[in-house]
């Protein structure tokens, strides 16, 4: 092959390319199979369509259906019934006397009492007006001192069950 | 798409269509076997269930469909695929398009998102299968340079020019290729291609500057020492 060093005087533009691009192009046996496949792809994509159209349907119709409609006859009896049921304990207060009451500061005031300054005598009590009992003597123990100066609740539980018996005897 | 639609498609063939067959079935007192039929009254009758007037839609835009996703691709093989994707999807949803737009606008733009996205999925996995040539076609300074050469030389010249042009056009971004592709090979206006692309004129504009600019520099060199070359 000879090689020709001389630049060429009229370079090929881009427009010249271009051209070329366009005489790219198939020939009939090209469309024919193109044909073909076509046909197939659309038919292909027409039974897939439908096989998922027909998949929905019997997904809705056994699944989504009869859990809608347990779920349907749940709410509705749900809804019958709860006018039946009264709440036995509700933390909210129902009444308005209950929310004042509640809203209003607490005036009790836990004293602090010092056991060792306190008494701890033992509590006469007159059983005469009480038949049934002979005698009865309450008596703190010395001991529970020692607790009532580290646990002021226990002091505080303590006193308040003393009051109870105090009252009830 | 409705089910009389896929009803009648399913015996439809993509056949050439007759324009005299009256002898009934779906057809039956329809003119729309005419290869002349407006694109308008064809897709009315696709839309009324007449899926054979599709076939009239195919053959007239199959072409033009398959040269943009070739293009864009620069495989044959892909492009044949993708241009059925393109018809399929077309087929499918054909009751959505309105006629705002000119149907092989909107043809079009099916055309140019299925070739993109089918570039997009195989980024990775870029090799040249490309068309043949019809050297009947070529005329101008190719053809001039083409004539002063040996049959078998002018073949491979004209082989390895192909190449080029198509590793050129995949070195652009997918944008830049696209409008190249569709104004310069398929020769739609600025206007068009803004409608397809959704883009304004002046972004039309500006990427095909950009994307000639772009091809000039990727095939100056091998326009310089390729064809003279092969000078004899």
């Amino acid at each position: 092959m000879r090689n020709n060093k001389q630049p060429q005087e009229d370079p090929i533009r881009l427009d010249d390319l271009f051209q070329l691009k366009r005489q790219e192009k198939p020939d009939q046996q090209f469309w024919e199979e193109f044909d073909v496949q076509l046909q197939q792809k659309m038919l292909g994509s027409m039974v897939d369509r439908r096989n998922l159209l027909d998949r929905f349907r019997q997904f809705t119709l056994r699944k989504i259906l009869p859990l809608s409609l347990a779920g349907s006859a749940l709410a509705a009896l749900v809804v019958s019934l709860s006018p039946l049921w009264k709440p036995v304990h509700s933390d909210k207060p129902n009444t308005d006397v209950e929310v004042a009451a509640l809203s209003q500061p607490s005036n009790t005031e836990i004293e602090s009492v010092d056991f060792h300054e306190a008494t701890l005598s033992a509590t006469q009590v007159d059983f005469d007006s009480l038949p049934e009992f002979s005698s009865l003597e309450l008596s703190v123990d010395a001991s529970l001192n020692a607790v009532y100066e580290t646990n002021g609740l226990v002091a505080s539980s303590d006193s308040l069950l003393t009051g109870i018996a105090e009252q009830l005897f | 798409m409705n089910a009389q639609v896929l009803n009648q498609a399913a015996t439809t063939s993509f056949i050439p269509v007759d324009t005299t067959d009256n002898s009934g079935g779906i057809l039956q007192g329809q003119s729309l076997q005419s290869e002349d039929s407006p694109d308008s009254q064809l897709i009315e009758h696709v839309k009324a269930g007449h899926a054979n007037a599709f076939n009239t839609l195919v053959n007239r835009y199959r072409e033009r469909v398959f040269s943009v996703v070739y293009n864009m691709t620069s495989n044959r093989e892909d492009a044949n695929d993708v241009t059925q994707d393109v018809f399929v999807k077309a087929f499918q949803n054909i009751h959505r398009f309105k006629g705002n737009s000119a149907f092989f606008t909107w043809l079009y733009r099916i055309a140019v998102n299925t070739a993109i996205s089918f570039i997009k999925k195989n980024r990775n996995r870029q090799y040249f299968s490309l068309e043949n040539l019809q050297e009947d076609g070529i005329s101008g300074k190719i053809a001039e340079i083409l004539s002063s050469r040996k049959h078998s030389r002018r073949d491979i010249l004209l082989r390895e020019l192909q190449e080029k042009l198509n590793e050129a056009l995949q070195k652009l971004s997918v944008k830049h290729r696209t409008t190249v592709v569709l104004f310069e090979i398929e020769g739609l206006s600025h206007k068009e291609i803004g409608q397809i692309l959704k883009c304004s004129e002046g972004t039309v504009r500006s990427r095909l500057h950009y994307a000639k600019n772009e091809l000039q520099n990727y095939m100056e060199d091998y326009l310089r020492q390729g064809f003279d070359g092969y000078n004899e």
